[in-house]
């Protein structure tokens, strides 16, 4: 990567400890996150993909600090977050926000738009009286494509999408550096996935915005992404520039996912080979010995099943954990 | 151990166009409403669809345009406040909206069955999976208990459950996403029904899950030459899956054809801006998506004219008085005042 990197996590490890079931036994750990390392450089978006449970939604969390890492580092502009104290943490905070895959989820349905938009504002003393509050949060409603005239309604009475705008001009209206979007346009149809995607472009473009795009749908992630990460149980497997690996996977794993996509040209959706896993993914508490994908794998060897795989830089930029490739 | 290779079929069960053929199921002018305190809900108003022996359907469009209705129409089983008020649906030489409520339940499971995109609200919680499938088969196929169990054994083991025996007196909770879809696909195909309504099966999946899902239909519809309606709003399901599509809009059809020729030659703007929202491998990290500006009508009061024509970049006063009607374009049809002319191919 040219320049500094905005962020940089470190070994990001993030484990929970489940309640005890059997007293002659120890408690299980779930290895939600499991020593994660990758960049991001400003205004560039990091795309984060893998199957339900992986633990995509667990490293965002992580990296804003909404709960604490088990282990590891995560440098924002320089300043090791893991570091700090929940007072020093909320220095940052306007820093780095976080968008939901359910907007209707994250809004409190008895508060109007305007009142949440304006929320954050108010919070982090922002805009000192309630006209500036006022003025910036319809200024942000024009922004995301929102009728500044609807400020008084509620959430309820918006649809999916113009949830989503909400989500958004909430996040932003503390004017941040970085932004988790964790599945920002999954529960959207296509017609609206689209229009929120483009806007996240507009906005990131204008606004110099560095994002982790968390999604498992890799043809919303391959239009968004400068690199990509692909992550299996806890550890990432794969990780290159956008396009690289979509022309040139090269882990089995990035392979099977790949070739899963359905790309709506029915001719590509004949020709391609499906490489159909097996089974499901392994459980988080007791992952596989070796390589975590060996169950799935449909090239695993022998050692694989008790050698794990490191990272390695196999091209410029191009980082694959397996010992085949 | 995972396996490369692809149970995908090479060829599409049929070759997309319509067969000169009696259609096993036709829709005629169908309207489904719901009564509110905002005024009538037109959920479907006026589609009319044949889907022909053998044939795997591609029923699409965005949320609230009533493709569920549709579905739902069929096996009669609208929720409470809604109703088919007008048209005919032919099945087998009956028209179902006039079937009695006991003829109706032989038909459902039995000659029809469905498969619904969220499996929870569908499988009944309190009874083990095995004892879900094999009743049903006893009722229809009227099986004596032990039978039933033995068939029931050889399904989950079909559909990809791991240790069918051990798994059979587990309950739908026990199960991960994935299986119960399995659970539900076993249950539908359980009593051999000539007509499978889909329902989105998949949309609440992994990609990797859902190709298997899909896969597994295909494979057990050819295998037993059924036909199906497969409702989505993923044209790169219709793409991976369908033979023919019909795309659906404000509880109408505005365009349909066979897979090949509606996807690279979409015809209706509609058409053309849900397969342009969808990132395509041709497109640049960077390009902007060709989007559909605005929302779909309010469905208890309809634009006059095409219902598209809020939305539509070519929109012009004919589209605002003149409701366009299905015309023929090629092996495809488009109800549009302005259809592209053909790509040349
Ligand atoms: N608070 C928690 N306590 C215990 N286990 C947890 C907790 N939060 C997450 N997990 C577990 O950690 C693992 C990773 O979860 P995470 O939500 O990060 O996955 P994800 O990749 O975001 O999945 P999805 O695609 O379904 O959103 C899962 O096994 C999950 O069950
Ligand atoms: N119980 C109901 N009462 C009133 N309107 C309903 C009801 N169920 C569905 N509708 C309406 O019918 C329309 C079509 O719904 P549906 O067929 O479920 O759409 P789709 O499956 O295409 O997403 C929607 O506008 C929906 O809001
Ligand atoms: S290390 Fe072995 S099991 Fe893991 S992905 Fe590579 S070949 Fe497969
Ligand atoms: S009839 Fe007119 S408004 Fe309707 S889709 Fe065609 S061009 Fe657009
Ligand atoms: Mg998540
Ligand atoms: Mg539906």
């Amino acid at each position: 990567m040219d320049d500094q990197p905005l962020l940089s996590v470190q070994d990001l490890v993030k484990h929970f400890r489940m309640p005890r079931r059997n007293l002659l036994r120890p408690p299980d750990v779930v290895r939600a996150v499991d020593g994660v390392s990758f960049d991001i450089s400003r205004g560039k978006t990091l795309g984060l993909v893998g199957e339900s449970g992986c633990g995509k939604t667990t490293t965002g969390r992580t990296i804003l600090q909404l709960m604490r890492a088990t282990s590891g580092s995560v440098q924002f502009g320089g300043t090791d977050l893991c570091q700090l104290s929940d007072k020093e943490l909320r220095n940052f905070r306007n820093g780095m926000q976080i968008i939901f895959q359910d907007p209707y989820a994250s809004l409190d349905p008895r508060m109007t738009i305007g009142k949440a938009i304006a929320e954050p504002l108010m919070i982090h003393e922002i805009s000192k009286t309630r006209d500036e509050a006022r003025e910036r949060v319809q200024e942000l409603m024009e922004r995301v494509g929102l009728n500044p005239y609807f400020i008084n309604r509620y959430p309820h009475e918006f649809s999916g999408g113009q949830r989503q705008r909400i989500g958004i001009a909430r996040a932003l209206a503390v004017d941040p550096d970085f932004v988790v979007l964790d599945e920002p346009v999954s529960s959207l149809d296509v017609s609206i996935q689209a229009q929120i995607l483009n806007l996240l472009q507009d906005l990131q473009d204008e606004m110099e915005l560095t994002y982790l795009f968390i999604a498992h749908d890799l043809r919303v992630v391959r239009h968004i992404s400068d690199r990509i990460a692909v992550m299996y149980l806890g550890l990432i497997v794969e990780q290159a520039p956008g396009l690289e690996i979509y022309d040139e996977p090269l882990h089995p794993y990035t392979q099977a996912l790949l070739s899963a996509v359905p790309w709506t040209d029915p001719r590509l959706a004949r020709k391609h080979q499906r490489i159909i896993l097996e089974g499901e993914v392994s459980s988080a508490v007791n992952p596989p010995s070796g390589c975590r994908f060996h169950p799935r794998c449909p090239i695993a060897e022998e050692r694989c099943q008790h050698e794990s795989p490191a990272l390695r830089e196999i091209q410029p930029g191009h980082w694959v954990a397996c010992h085949l490739a | 151990m995972g396996t490369y290779g692809s149970s995908q079929p090479e060829i599409p069960l049929t070759d997309g166009t319509e067969p000169d053929q009696i259609p096993l199921l036709q829709i005629r002018e169908l309207h489904t409403q719901f009564e509110t305190k905002q005024g009538t809900v037109r959920a479907v108003d006026g589609l009319s669809l044949d889907l022909y022996e053998g044939e795997v359907l591609g029923l699409v469009g965005e949320s609230g345009c009533g493709k569920t209705m549709t579905a739902l129409s069929i096996m009669r089983l609208l929720p409470g406040n809604g109703q088919a008020v007008a048209g005919e649906i032919n099945f087998e030489g009956k028209n179902l909206l006039q079937c009695s409520a006991e003829e109706m339940k032989q038909i459902r499971g039995g000659r029809i069955a469905m498969i619904f995109q969220e499996p929870m609200t569908a499988l009944t919680p309190t009874m083990t999976i095995g004892r879900q499938i094999s009743e049903a088969m006893e009722i229809h196929l009227r099986l004596s208990r032990q039978e039933a169990r033995e068939r029931a054994l050889e399904l989950l083991e079909h559909v990809g459950i791991p240790s069918p025996r051990e798994r059979f007196d587990n309950y739908i909770h026990q199960f991960s996403g994935g299986m119960r879809q399995r659970v539900m696909i076993a249950i539908a195909f359980s009593c051999q029904p000539r007509l499978l309504l889909a329902d989105e099966p998949t949309t609440a999946l992994d990609v990797t899950v859902q190709a298997q899902i899909l896969d597994l239909i295909k494979e057990l519809a050819q295998e037993s030459g059924m036909t199906a309606l497969f409702i989505t709003h993923d044209m790169g399901i219709v793409a991976g899956s369908c033979d023919r599509v019909a795309v659906m809009y404000a509880g109408r059809m505005v365009e349909n054809g066979p897979v090949d020729d509606v996807l690279l030659n979409p015809r209706h703007p509609y058409t053309q801006g849900l397969l342009g929202s969808v990132p395509s491998l041709e497109s640049e990290p960077g390009d902007r998506l060709y989007s559909i500006s605005g929302l779909p009508p309010d469905l208890v009061s309809l634009p006059p004219g095409c219902k598209f024509w809020p939305r539509c970049p070519l929109a012009d006063d004919r589209c605002r008085e003149e409701e366009p009607v299905l015309e023929q374009y090629g092996e495809s049809r488009a109800a549009c005042w302005k259809v592209m002319p053909l790509r040349e191919s």
